[in-house]
């Protein structure tokens, strides 16, 4: 991993204009600023509605931005129509679930040489699939390059989906989901590619998932995202361990494989992204306030009516929450 | 000792397909007491599904389904189609995953609700209205159509649709699966809730083994259609025995473990076909402490302590067939 941000997203937003009279517009993605550097692993992680999806598509392209910018390899998002060709090649995206990404009636060789012809790249077309194939765990390849998507489990779909992705020798992979329709068995073991091919490959990889335990396989840092907002990011051991946003301990706590939690199961879902509270968009469903220690903090009127922004924890761990704030200012002052 | 609510002796079920005889489930002994949640794990087509299928005989007919399924006592396999309807729904209820496929498009969830206990000829629950109010959705949602409602509202109405005809047994299916992990702990624990209160049974079905720790009173986890590992769901949870269960215990990370920090694991290979098992264990393949022997010997459960009802089907715990 080097210093150098490969994506910087500066307050994107995505705004969907009211589907009739009367409805409201939906701020699906409402200002996020994130970054993710060359060889770094970077999970988005957030319950579905939350945007990341949105956030995810916006960022390749796929999604018109309302406001914001986004700058990819130190150029300003692409618009003319060269310059959005080479984007494509270089920030690829995997899906979830991988039988429907690959076209039944092509052999795993036309799957994985088609981005090669789009892009006119291959001078040897046969030894880069047969690379990309080897490189993403099905080897020999020569067994696999005749075989159509339903002769391979489902493991091995993914594999092909990424080596799709990879003949390219993308600067950004974008994974929405990468495992979750995968079993456990085989989950690891696509997990384990994701991470060798950044580390490799120099490679960004932008994980969204819903998923914290794949987030502490192999994230080098989350961003916890709810309702179009990011409430906490930070590097991966430091979050997990010492989780400061409410919304992420409640999570946390919920997530089985995290042991000696208490759980803090929040009552109802997440609001409409047609209707964000005003103040904190969490406050509603905030543990903090129902318990009655944001009324001991006195930040009560804060959360209704002053929306919290990213402040920066000394360990680097960035929070929008009065309430952690308080804890700063308290800490600072001795208090 | 009284009459369990379920006991199923060697279930074997298979399909026939283009390809010849399908065997899904091979040999199969389970028992549900009143008031207990067997869990029962395994990785797709490991048969637990075709398991939960043929419990309530919802198979297609040229399924061959042979051994028996005592339900309070008599066997399923052996009735009449109409003593089979009876006992769909009013004695036992099925929750399948994926609610948005479940639920009928064009008809409000309370008229479904309905539909369930005048099908099956019978409603003890008093009524739409109170079976809404227990799965935490509300007596006006009754209104409502399946579009209207969150995949986990969707999820509730489904759990709200099986308490219909007041069942002694809800089996199940990945009833949490398709939900966000915030929504899977509430629904969890309704259900958990729902099953204390009304002194119910329950067959849960899953692949996620970490549910299991917060519903389960015992555990059984398949493999190629057959049970492999089956024990008290605390004490096995804790100490896996079979090396399947190890494997795929040691797939789901544990957060704060450094063990599995940016050292995601898996398990070698791929779960075998059911019309291709391997000879002897099925799991010999895949298995890191196989002998020789694996490759022939086929196992059988067998009790590797009295005292916690632990039974295992591996050879290094003496599970040969005698």
């Amino acid at each position: 991993m080097t210093d150098e941000p490969l994506l910087v997203c500066d307050d994107v937003r995505v705004v969907y204009p009211p589907r009739n009279r009367g409805a409201k517009a939906a701020h699906a993605v409402d200002g996020i600023d994130l970054d993710v550097r060359k060889g770094e692993i970077v999970a988005l992680v957030g319950e579905s509605g939350c945007g990341k999806t949105t956030l995810a598509r916006a960022i390749l392209g796929l999604q018109a931005m309302s406001s914001g910018s986004i700058v990819f390899d130190a150029k300003p998002f692409p618009t003319g129509t060269a310059d959005k060709k080479l984007f494509r090649r270089q920030a690829q995206i995997i899906f979830q679930d991988p039988t429907a990404s690959l076209n039944p009636r092509h052999t795993v060789y036309e799957i994985v040489a088609e981005g090669l012809r789009i892009h006119g790249l291959a001078v040897d077309e046969h030894d880069v699939v047969v690379r990309a194939l080897e490189r993403c765990g099905l080897h020999p390849a020569d067994q696999y390059l005749m075989k159509f998507p339903h002769e391979l489990s489902g493991g091995q779909r993914q594999r092909v989906v990424i080596a799709g992705a990879m003949v390219l020798e993308p600067k950004l992979l974008v994974a929405d989901e990468p495992v979750s329709s995968l079993d456990a068995s085989v989950r690891g073991e696509i997990l384990a590619l994701l991470q060798t091919l950044a580390r490799e490959q120099a490679m960004a990889v932008l994980v969204v998932t819903h998923d914290l335990g794949l987030a502490w396989n192999i994230a080098d840092r989350i961003a916890v995202m709810y309702l179009g907002r990011i409430v906490e990011m930070g590097a991966t051991e430091e979050l997990l361990a010492r989780p400061k946003h409410p919304y992420t301990r409640a999570l946390l706590s919920v997530v089985r494989e995290h042991r000696g939690m208490a759980k803090q199961i929040l009552v109802g879902e997440m609001p409409d992204p047609t209707a964000i509270p005003p103040g904190c968009r969490f406050r509603q469903r905030c543990p903090l306030v129902q318990s009655g220690e944001a009324e001991n903090l006195g930040i009560v009127p804060r959360c209704t009516s002053e929306d919290p922004v990213l402040l920066n924890h000394n360990d680097g761990v960035l929070v929008a929450c009065h309430a952690a704030e308080s804890s700063i200012t308290s800490a600072k002052f001795g208090g | 000792m009284t009459t369990p609510v379920l006991q199923v002796n060697e279930l074997q079920v298979s399909y026939h397909a283009h390809s010849g005889v399908v065997p899904a489930v091979r040999g199969v002994d389970l028992e549900i007491a009143h008031g207990e949640t067997l869990g029962l794990a395994g990785e797709s087509g490991c048969g637990k599904s075709t398991l939960a299928l043929a419990l309530l005989r919802l198979l297609p007919p040229t399924t061959k389904v042979t051994g028996s399924i005592l339900f309070a006592g008599k066997d399923i396999l052996t009735m009449r189609p109409g003593e089979v309807r009876a006992i769909r729904w009013a004695q036992a209820s099925i929750i399948f995953q994926g609610a948005q496929h479940v639920l009928n498009p064009v008809r409000t969830i309370g008229r479904q609700i309905d539909e369930a206990s005048e099908t099956h000829g019978m409603n003890r629950s008093g009524g739409v209205a109170e079976l809404l109010e227990i799965v935490g959705l509300g007596a006006r949602r009754a209104k409502d159509y399946p579009h209207e409602l969150s995949g986990g509202q969707k999820q509730r109405a489904l759990i709200a649709m099986a308490l219909a005809c007041d069942p002694m047994l809800i089996i199940a299916d990945e009833p949490t699966t398709a939900l966000d992990v915030m929504i899977q702990a509430q629904i969890l624990q309704m259900l958990e809730e729902i099953k204390r209160e009304r002194g119910l049974s329950m067959l849960f079905i899953t692949h996620d083994l970490s549910v299991l720790s917060q519903i389960a009173d015992r555990v059984a986890i398949m493999y190629a259609g057959r049970v492999i590992e089956v024990g008290a769901g605390r004490d096995l949870l804790r100490e896996f025995k079979h090396p399947y269960s190890i494997a795929l215990a040691a797939s789901f990370p544990v957060i704060g473990d450094t063990a599995s920090r940016r050292n995601p694991r898996g398990l070698v290979g791929d779960p075998p076909s059911p019309n291709d098992l391997p000879s002897g264990c099925a799991f010999h393949p895949r298995c890191s402490v196989a002998i020789e022997k694996c490759r022939s010997t086929d196992v059988v459960l067998k009790s590797v302590s009295k005292s916690m009802d632990r039974r295992v089907a591996c050879l290094h715990f003496g599970g040969q067939s005698d």
